[in-house]
C-alpha cells in the first residue's frame, strides 16, 4: 500500500510522520473540532478504569500503559505552525525510511536547515520528475497555521472542511469505534488483512480507524518489513554497508527476503519475507498493526504457595513437585533490575554486544530439563494456575499441531474454569482472547507483549531447531518482565551451556514419573539398512530377528525407527515375510511416515496392540506412549539421527510402571559420536536421580535377561 | 568424519522449489515434455518425487481445448474467437497447491517453475500449430488480464508474470493488449451458465497496441498471431471473452485501414493447468 509522507512543526520542532489515512491526519492536525471529538469518543469507547487491569497488576505500571493509551491528550497544546505534505503517495517502505531519515536530522537553526533536507529528500523520493524550487510546489502541500496562542483555532479553510464532511456526531463515532478496535489490537501483531478479517470489513475501510487510533497513541502503524541503514565500525572492512532489510514480525533478515514487482505499492523492487509466508505474506508495503501491549508488571510476590497444596492438587510425586515449587519461587521472586552492559563510545563491539536483543527478549527464562516420561505437562499446570490467578495471562506453545489438539482437552480438564483459547493454522476462532492460549509456535508470531507466562514444549525439536524465527516468535509474544518456561528432555548444547554458566536457571527432573531408570540403549552391530535391504534378494540379519523374536515373546511392541521414508515400505515387506518366525500375523506389522495419510489410524492401531511391529521415521520420535514397548533404531549412525533423535527415540520404552525396562537398541555398523553422546546422556540421568535417591530400590535388570541373539 | 570433508568437497546442494529436499543430480531419469534448455534447467530444480507428481498432458485428445480426454464442452459451444488451446498440466490436487502457493499465497519463488511447467503446453502449441499447417505469422504473447483491485491485492497478475517470463525464454515479445472493464467476483465460485455470462463484455482490447501490432502486421506482410496465457482453463469463457476483444478491436482497426485486409489475426490459448 501507499503512505503519504508529512510534517508538522511545533513547539518541539519539525516532526516527520507518515498516514495511511492522509484525510484523518490532516483533520486531526488542522481541526480543532475534529480532534476534540475524536478525544470525547475515544475516552468514551475506552474500558471503565479499574476494569480492564487485572487485580494483581502494579498500579504503577497500570498507570503507564493508561499514560500511553490517551496520547498526546495530555501533551497536546496544538501549537502547529506548518503542516507540509507530499501531495503523492509512496510506498509504506519508502516512506518509513524517509520519514526515520528526516527524524534523525538535528534541528539547530530554527527548522531551516530541516525545511532544507525535507525539500531534498521529497526530490529525492520524487527522483527529479519535478525540480523542486521551494516549498509551494505542486508535489508538496503546505498549511500555515493562523493560530491564536492557545492554539484552539485551526485555519478557517480546514473547519470548514471538518464541517461539511462530518457531523459532530461522526467523529465522535470514529473515536469511539478507533478506540474499540484499538482494545482488541492489544498485544497483537497483525497484518491488515487480519485486521480488517478481525473487523469483518474491507481492509480499506479499517484504514480511518487505525490511522485514529495511531494518532491517539492506542497502536503502532508500520511497514511489515522494515529498512534499517547499517553502519558497521570502520566501513564494514569491505562487508556491504547500507540498507537491509528486516521482517517485523518474524525477525528473519536479509537472506530469507525476496525483491519482486508489486503492483499494489507501484515499487519494481518491493521485498517480502519468505520465512513467514505461511502466516499471510509480509511485504515491505504492507501494513503491519502493532497492538499496545496488554499487560503490565504481573505482581506475584504476595502469592503464598503450599508445597503440599501444589502436590496434592496437581497430582504431583516428589521430584515433580521439586522442580515445579523451583520454578514457581523463581517466578515470585521480583526482577533483577537489568544492568546496561557497558556502551563502547566509538561504536566497536561484536555480536551479541552490537546486536542488543528487541524488547521482550531480556525477560526470565527457566528450564524443566526433564527426561522423557517425567511428567512435563504435569509440571506447569501449578505455573499456569498461579499466573491465571493473578489476573495474568498465559500461553502454552508446542511446535506440531498433533499436540496441540492432544494438550487442549488436557487443559480444559485441569483449568474448567478458565477462558481458553486453542490456535493452530485452521482453527476457527483466529481473534478470540483469553486467559489461557494454546498454540502452535508459529501462531505467537500474531502477539506482542501479550502473555505474562509463556511455556515453550520440547524447545529441541524439529521447528525450533535452528529456526530463529520461532524464538523471535515466542520472544516477541512474551510481556516486558514476563516469564518464559522452556520444556525439554534433551536441551541442545547452547541451552546446556547457559545452564552451567547460570545465566538460566533450570529444574532437572532426573527420574520418570514410576521411579524407575530410564532404559539404556545397546549396541547392537549391523551391516548397512542399504545391504540387506535392497539388494537383489533382501535378508533380515539373524540378530535383528533375535531381538525382534525376544521382544514378541515377551509380549512387547516394537518401534522400528528408519531414517528415510524410502525405506519404510520395503522394510515391512521383508518384515511380513518374517511374520511365521516371529510368530504373529504379517498383517500386525505396518508401517508408517510423514507421507501417510492413515498415520493418525496405524498410530491408534499400535495403541491398541493391533499392529505389533511398528516400522517408523523420526515423525513418532516424541509424543507417543505405548505402555510395554521395545525400540530398534535402525542405521543408528545415520547423520540425520542426531543425539537427541535417539534420546527421544530411546525415551519411547519402558513409559509403564507395569513395564519400565523396555529394551532400546541402536542397531548399526558403527559407533558414532551422536550414539555415544545419546548413551552418556541417559546414563547421566540415570546417575543423577540414583544419587539423590529418588529411583526405587534396585533396579531388577543386570544382565539376567538379555535378549538372546541366536537365530 | 568422512562425510564432514566430503560435504566440503561437494557443490552447493540445490534444494527442490516445491518440498525443500535436496536434489540428487544423479536422481532426474524422468522424462521431461520440453525441449528448451533453459526451461529443462529450471524443471530441473525439482526433486524425483514431485517432478514424478506433475501429471502432463502431452497428448490432447480434444484438438481444441486440449484436454486430456473426450470434451463435451467444445462440441457445445458454437460460437469460437480461440483457433484452440493448449494446456500443460492436469489441474489435480497437487497442481492446485502449487498454483494456490504462488497466486494466493505470494510464494512468488514459484514463478520460474509455473513458467517452465506452463513453457510445455507452449511447445505443444507449437506442435499443433505444426499439425494443423497453420501459415507463418508473427507470433505476440500476451496475458488474461487482471481486475485492478484483485491486482492491488495480490500484488502481481499470475497470468502476466508466467506470459513475460515464456516469452523471454522463448524470444516472443510480450504486449499488453486487454484490460478488464469491470471487476467481477472469483470466477471459481461460479457455475458454468454464470461464468459465461458474467464473461461477455468483461474485456476490451488496448487500441492503441492493436494498432501498432496492425502497423506492424502490414510492414512485414504476415498475419498475427496472439498467444493468450491463462492460469486455469476451466470453461473457455475467459479465453473466448478476450479473443472477442481482441478480434473486434482488430476489426474495427482494419475500417480505417483498409490497405491492410489481408493480415489476418489468429488468436491461440495457452493455460498452465485444464481442470
Amino acid at each position: 500500500m501507499k503512505a503519504t509522507l508529512y510534517a508538522i512543526h511545533r513547539t518541539s520542532g519539525w516532526e516527520a510522520r507518515l498516514s495511511v489515512d492522509w484525510p484523518t491526519d490532516r483533520l486531526y492536525w488542522t481541526s480543532a473540532d475534529f480532534r476534540r471529538e475524536a478525544e470525547s469518543g475515544w475516552r468514551e469507547g475506552g474500558p471503565a478504569s479499574g476494569d480492564h487491569e487485572g487485580a494483581g497488576r502494579n498500579p504503577d505500571a497500570g498507570r503507564d500503559v493508561q499514560a500511553g493509551a490517551t496520547g498526546h491528550a495530555g501533551c497536546y497544546p496544538a501549537q502547529w505552525e506548518q503542516l507540509l505534505w507530499l501531495k503523492r503517495q509512496i510506498p509504506l517502505g519508502r516512506a518509513e525510511a524517509a520519514c526515520a531519515k528526516l527524524s534523525g536530522i538535528k534541528q539547530h537553526t530554527r527548522g531551516m536547515r530541516w525545511q532544507t533536507a525535507w525539500l531534498a529528500m521529497a526530490e529525492e523520493v520524487f527522483a527529479g520528475t519535478e525540480k523542486l524550487a521551494d516549498a509551494e510546489t505542486p508535489v508538496v502541500g503546505r498549511i500555515r497555521s493562523g493560530a491564536s496562542a492557545n492554539g484552539s483555532v485551526g485555519g478557517q479553510a480546514e473547519d470548514a472542511c471538518n464541517h461539511g464532511l462530518w457531523g459532530r456526531e461522526d467523529v465522535r463515532e470514529m473515536g469511539k469505534r478507533a478506540r474499540l478496535l484499538a482494545e482488541r489490537l492489544r498485544g497483537r501483531n497483525l497484518l491488515l488483512p487480519e485486521v480488517a478479517a478481525l473487523c469483518q470489513v474491507d481492509a480499506s475501510a479499517c484504514l480511518p480507524l487505525l490511522q485514529l487510533a495511531s494518532l491517539l497513541g492506542g497502536l503502532k502503524l508500520a511497514a511489515a518489513v522494515s529498512t534499517e541503514n547499517r553502519k558497521r565500525p570502520f566501513g564494514g572492512w569491505g562487508r556491504r554497508n547500507g540498507p537491509t532489510l528486516r521482517c517485523r514480525r518474524c525477525g528473519s533478515g536479509d537472506a530469507l527476503m525476496r525483491r519482486t514487482a508489486c503492483a499494489t505499492c507501484g515499487s519494481v523492487r518491493c521485498a517480502y519475507c519468505e520465512a513467514c509466508l505461511s502466516m499471510g505474506r509480509a511485504r515491505e508495503c504492507g501494513l503491519l498493526v502493532i497492538g499496545l501491549p496488554c499487560a503490565g508488571y504481573l505482581q506475584l510476590s504476595g502469592i503464598d504457595m503450599d508445597p503440599a497444596q501444589v502436590a496434592s492438587r496437581w497430582g504431583l510425586n516428589a521430584p515433580q513437585q521439586e522442580a515445579a515449587l523451583a520454578a514457581l519461587r523463581f517466578m515470585v521472586r521480583p526482577p533483577k533490575p537489568v544492568r546496561q552492559r557497558p556502551r563502547w563510545k566509538w561504536g566497536i563491539g561484536f555480536g551479541r554486544n552490537r546486536c542488543r536483543p528487541a524488547a521482550g527478549t531480556a525477560t526470565r527464562s527457566f528450564l524443566f530439563w526433564a527426561v522423557t516420561g517425567a511428567g512435563k505437562t504435569e509440571m506447569i499446570f501449578p505455573l499456569l494456575a498461579i499466573v491465571i490467578a493473578a489476573g495474568g495471562r498465559a500461553a502454552v506453545a508446542t511446535p506440531r499441531r498433533d499436540v496441540v489438539l492432544e494438550l487442549a482437552p488436557r487443559l480444559a480438564a485441569a483449568f474448567p474454569e478458565v477462558r481458553r483459547v486453542v490456535l493452530h493454522g485452521g482453527s476457527g476462532d483466529r481473534f478470540a482472547s483469553g486467559a489461557l492460549t494454546i498454540a502452535t509456535t508459529h501462531q505467537l508470531m500474531r502477539f506482542r507483549e501479550a502473555f505474562d507466562l509463556v511455556v515453550m514444549d520440547e524447545v529441541d525439536a524439529f521447528p525450533y531447531h535452528n529456526n530463529p524465527m520461532l524464538h523471535h516468535a515466542a520472544a516477541q509474544a512474551l510481556a516486558q518482565d514476563g516469564f518464559a518456561v522452556l520444556l525439554s528432555a534433551t536441551p541442545s548444547p547452547e541451552l546446556q551451556r547457559r545452564v552451567r554458566l547460570g545465566v538460566l536457571p533450570c529444574a532437572r527432573v532426573a527420574v520418570r514419573y514410576h521411579r524407575h531408570p530410564l532404559p539404556v540403549p545397546r549396541r547392537l552391530i549391523l551391516p548397512p539398512l542399504q545391504r540387506w535391504l535392497s539388494g537383489q534378494t533382501p535378508a533380515l540379519p539373524a540378530k535383528l530377528l533375535g531381538v525382534l523374536q525376544h521382544s514378541v515373546r515377551r509380549g512387547a511392541q516394537t518401534f522400528l525407527f528408519v531414517p528415510y521414508i524410502r525405506q519404510v515400505e520395503p522394510l515391512v515387506r521383508l518384515l511380513r515375510e518374517h511374520a511365521a518366525a516371529l510368530d504373529i500375523a504379517p498383517a500386525s506389522i505396518d508401517g508408517t511416515s510423514s507421507r501417510d495419510p492413515a498415520r493418525m489410524r496405524k498410530v491408534a492401531d499400535f495403541r491398541e496392540r493391533t499392529i505389533r511391529l511398528l516400522v517408523t521415521t523420526t515423525i513418532l520420535e516424541r509424543g507417543v506412549t505405548i505402555p510395554r514397548s521395545d525400540i530398534v533404531v535402525l542405521e543408528a549412525d545415520n547423520p540425520l539421527f542426531d543425539a537427541a533423535a535417539l534420546v527421544q527415540m530411546a525415551g519411547r520404552a519402558g513409559r509403564s510402571a507395569a513395564d519400565p525396562a523396555g529394551f532400546v537398541h541402536f542397531a548399526a555398523s558403527a559407533w558414532t559420536r551422536s550414539q555415544r553422546e545419546a548413551c552418556r546422556q541417559i546414563r547421566a540421568m540415570n546417575a543423577y536421580a540414583r544419587k539423590r535417591g529418588e529411583l526405587v530400590a534396585a533396579s531388577g535388570r543386570k544382565g539376567g535377561d538379555r535378549p538372546c541373539f541366536k537365530p | 568424519m568422512l562425510q564432514t570433508i566430503g560435504r566440503l568437497f561437494r557443490a552447493t546442494p540445490v534444494h527442490c522449489l516445491i518440498c525443500g529436499r535436496e536434489v540428487r543430480e544423479d536422481g532426474g531419469t524422468s522424462a521431461l515434455p520440453v525441449h528448451h534448455r533453459q526451461v529443462r534447467a529450471v524443471l530441473r530444480q525439482l526433486c524425483l518425487a514431485c517432478e514424478e507428481a506433475v501429471p502432463w498432458i502431452t497428448s490432447a485428445v480434444c484438438r481444441i481445448c486440449g484436454r486430456p480426454e473426450a470434451c463435451p464442452d467444445c462440441i457445445r459451444r458454437k460460437a469460437r474467437q480461440v483457433r484452440f488451446t493448449r494446456c500443460a498440466v492436469r489441474y489435480d490436487a497437487t497442481m492446485r497447491e502449487w498454483l494456490a502457493g504462488y497466486k494466493y499465497r505470494g510464494d512468488e519463488r514459484l514463478e520460474p517453475l509455473l513458467s517452465a511447467m506452463l513453457a510445455c503446453g507452449y511447445e505443444r502449441l507449437l506442435d499443433g500449430l505444426a499439425n494443423a499447417f497453420q501459415p507463418d505469422a508473427a507470433s505476440v504473447i500476451t496475458a488474461v488480464p487482471l481486475a485492478g483491485e484483485r491486482m492491488a491485492e495480490r500484488g502481481f497478475n499470475q497470468a502476466e508474470c508466467m506470459a513475460r517470463q515464456l516469452a523471454g525464454w522463448y524470444g516472443i515479445p510480450y504486449v499488453a493488449l486487454l484490460r478488464r472493464k469491470r471487476h467481477t467476483e472469483r470466477q471459481s465460485l461460479k457455475s458454468r451458465d454464470r461464468r459465461l455470462a458474467d464473461m461477455i463484455d468483461n474485456f476490451a482490447a488496448d487500441n492503441a497496441a492493436i494498432h501498432k501490432l496492425r502497423a506492424l502486421a502490414h510492414r512485414m506482410r504476415r498475419d498475427i498471431r496472439i498467444v493468450l496465457v491463462d492460469d486455469i482453463y476451466t470453461t473457455g469463457s475467459t479465453m473466448n471473452a478476450c479473443a472477442a476483444a481482441l478480434v473486434e478491436a482488430w476489426n474495427m482497426e482494419e475500417v480505417a485501414q483498409s490497405a491492410s485486409r489481408h493480415c489476418k489475426l489468429a488468436v491461440y490459448g495457452l493455460a498452465w493447468a485444464r481442470s
